[in-house]
């Protein structure tokens, strides 16, 4: 066997080492992230006294935990026994919230990134503290301040307290789209006598409705999501949200382990579902000053 | 100069709602909660000014002493975990392979998922008797933990966290990763570079950048946060898992003492802010 044979040999087992290398590493991902996923899943979907027989792959799917969440086949249905109201309050509470964080958003992270005007470097970056900042710190402002205001078990002092947290982000964010439009276009509208108003209507808008409606999105997630405000501000069963319908679950001495998981299920359903709708715009937008050189 | 003030007054009518709004709900309160904390102040009572007396309390309370440190103790091992495996994880899916799609949206899923259901998951997977934590560890070795118990608590948030948190710095890494020129590891190559060297010298100055934004981020992100460890355990047991946001609840909603909890609230807040001013130098850079 000649020298370049050897060579050819080693490259190939080599080649091989590192096929097989990947594979099981592929592997350990995918049993490392699916297997707690697979848990929620498949727990939600089989019959409950399946569940104490310890069978890790379940013998027969059921419905049963899902339809008893909504409150079908329940002999007496209380508020907070079923999951619809806190459904229904997460969903028109984010939907306000991301109404007003993104009018709110594209007019302030509009003049952030375009118009020229003395203070606009602090507000920027004092936007950029605003999301970043953990809200814990001023967990215990806000329920101060709140209930002075009359703002507690009130769906407006929640909406209010929702968007200290989303309006930073929606303006960071749009103002990081609004700055990747060239401004030659825009200039060129001016020229041909647009105003302010005319040229963000019918130039800015359309070019940028993909990161609009992204980071609209993902207010809508992060209100659903938030534990904290609803956990501090509500303490009426009828007001509250899913977040903490689903703590509700997990605090029963006896957990009923069917329909938390069916309520998790469904609960992350909405985000879920949205954040992978989104996700390209999100991940370009936080770090795109560090990518691009 | 008349286009100039014209052009300011339309930056104002612009931003002014956005900012007014923050102002109200954001920045007069977090100003509050500087103000609070030089009082003695209880729920119901009136504040009384007690200078640095609530800061003084919190310090010298054991308990206090302890959440700063296993905050610390769970921040900084949680991000070396995540800043490793979310690292391995992009490397794995910049090379090709079959089935690399659908293993990458299974990957990002988790980053996708609400913290409390995270947290009522892994309080499922976890469970002594009937959780799938303890079906695999007694089918592979035998054993059975106790998984949010006093000896493994600690050891589970933080794989609770890293469990979520891989999929951010995964996919930052991974869109780094593809803006190093491929000619730059063809080059080292042929020069005979090995796999090593290619790693330190091309791979991490090519995305080190992102690299410290990503784990900045998630450092006052993890420090910060309250949602998993308030469900999963609720600081216990014992006080074993009583993080600084932990802390901050009790006081506040415990033991009603506005004063401690706005103090201990305050004390990380040049951290947070020692940190998010180096995001904005890299980002500027």
């Amino acid at each position: 066997m000649g020298f370049k044979e050897v060579n050819k040999l080693k490259r190939s087992t080599s080649l091989l080492i590192k096929k097989i290398l990947i594979y099981v590493s592929a592997v350990i991902v995918f049993l490392w992230t699916a297997l707690p996923l697979y848990w929620m899943v498949t727990t939600a979907f089989r019959p409950e006294k399946e569940i104490y027989e310890g069978l890790v792959i379940p013998k027969q799917l059921s419905l049963n935990a899902i339809s008893a969440i909504f409150g079908f086949g329940e002999e007496y249905i209380t508020v907070g026994s079923t999951i619809t109201p806190y459904i229904i309050n997460s969903t028109y509470i984010s939907i306000i919230v991301m109404v007003i964080s993104t009018i709110l958003g594209v007019s302030g992270g509009y003049a952030l990134a375009r118009i020229r005007f003395p203070g606009k470097d602090i507000l920027s970056s004092l936007s950029l503290f605003a999301y970043v900042f953990p809200t814990v710190v001023i967990m215990v402002p806000i329920f101060y301040l709140f209930s002075m205001w009359k703002l507690v078990n009130s769906p407006t002092g929640l909406i209010l307290a929702l968007l200290s947290h989303t309006l930073p982000y929606t303006l960071w964010m749009l103002r990081g789209f609004f700055q990747t439009i060239p401004i030659d276009i825009e200039e060129a509208a001016f020229i041909d006598g647009c105003n302010r108003i005319k040229t963000i209507i019918r130039i800015v808008f359309p070019l940028s409705t993909p990161g609009i409606v992204a980071t609209a999105t993902y207010a809508f997630i992060l209100a659903w999501n938030n534990v904290l405000f609803p956990l501090i501000l509500i303490s009426r069963t009828d007001l509250q949200v899913v977040s903490i319908g689903i703590l509700n679950y997990m605090k029963a001495d006896f957990v009923p382990w069917d329909r938390l998981m069916a309520a998790s299920f469904i609960a992350t359903l909405p985000p879920t579902l949205l954040f992978f709708a989104i996700q390209r715009y999100i991940v370009a937008g936080l770090t795109a000053g560090a990518v691009k050189r | 100069m008349r286009l100039r003030t014209r052009e300011a007054l339309e930056g104002y009518s612009f931003s002014t709602p956005a900012f007014l709004l923050l102002f109200l709900v954001l920045f007069f309160p977090f100003a509050y909660v500087i103000y609070i904390s030089f009082f003695e102040k209880i729920f119901g009572y009136e504040p009384v000014f007690s200078g640095l007396k609530n800061y003084l309390l919190i310090i010298s309370d054991p308990i206090f002493k302890y959440s700063l440190y296993i905050s610390t103790l769970y921040t900084v091992v949680a991000v070396i975990f995540k800043l490793i495996l979310g690292l391995a994880f992009a490397i794995l899916f910049a090379q090709e392979f079959r089935g690399r799609t659908v293993v990458r949206t299974v990957a990002v899923i988790p980053w996708g998922i609400p913290l409390f259901v995270v947290a009522a998951l892994f309080f499922w997977f976890f469970d002594y008797n009937l959780g799938l934590a303890n079906a695999i560890l007694k089918a592979l070795f035998g054993v059975k933990l106790f998984w949010l118990g006093p000896d493994w608590v600690i050891p589970s948030i933080i794989y609770v966290n890293v469990w979520k948190g891989i999929p951010f710095f995964m996919v930052n890494f991974l869109g780094a990763l593809q803006t190093i020129p491929r000619s730059l590891y063809e080059a080292a190559e042929i020069d005979g570079a090995s796999a090593w060297q290619r790693f330190r010298h091309i791979t991490i100055p090519g995305i080190k950048y992102v690299m410290l934004i990503v784990c900045l981020l998630s450092t006052i992100w993890t420090f910060g946060e309250f949602d998993t460890i308030f469900f999963l355990t609720r600081g216990g047991p014992g006080y074993l898992t009583h993080i600084v946001p932990i802390y901050i609840y009790h006081q506040a909603f415990s033991n009603f003492s506005v004063g401690t909890a706005a103090a201990a609230s305050v004390i990380s807040v040049p951290i947070f802010l020692a940190l998010i001013s180096i995001i904005l130098w890299a980002l500027r850079r």
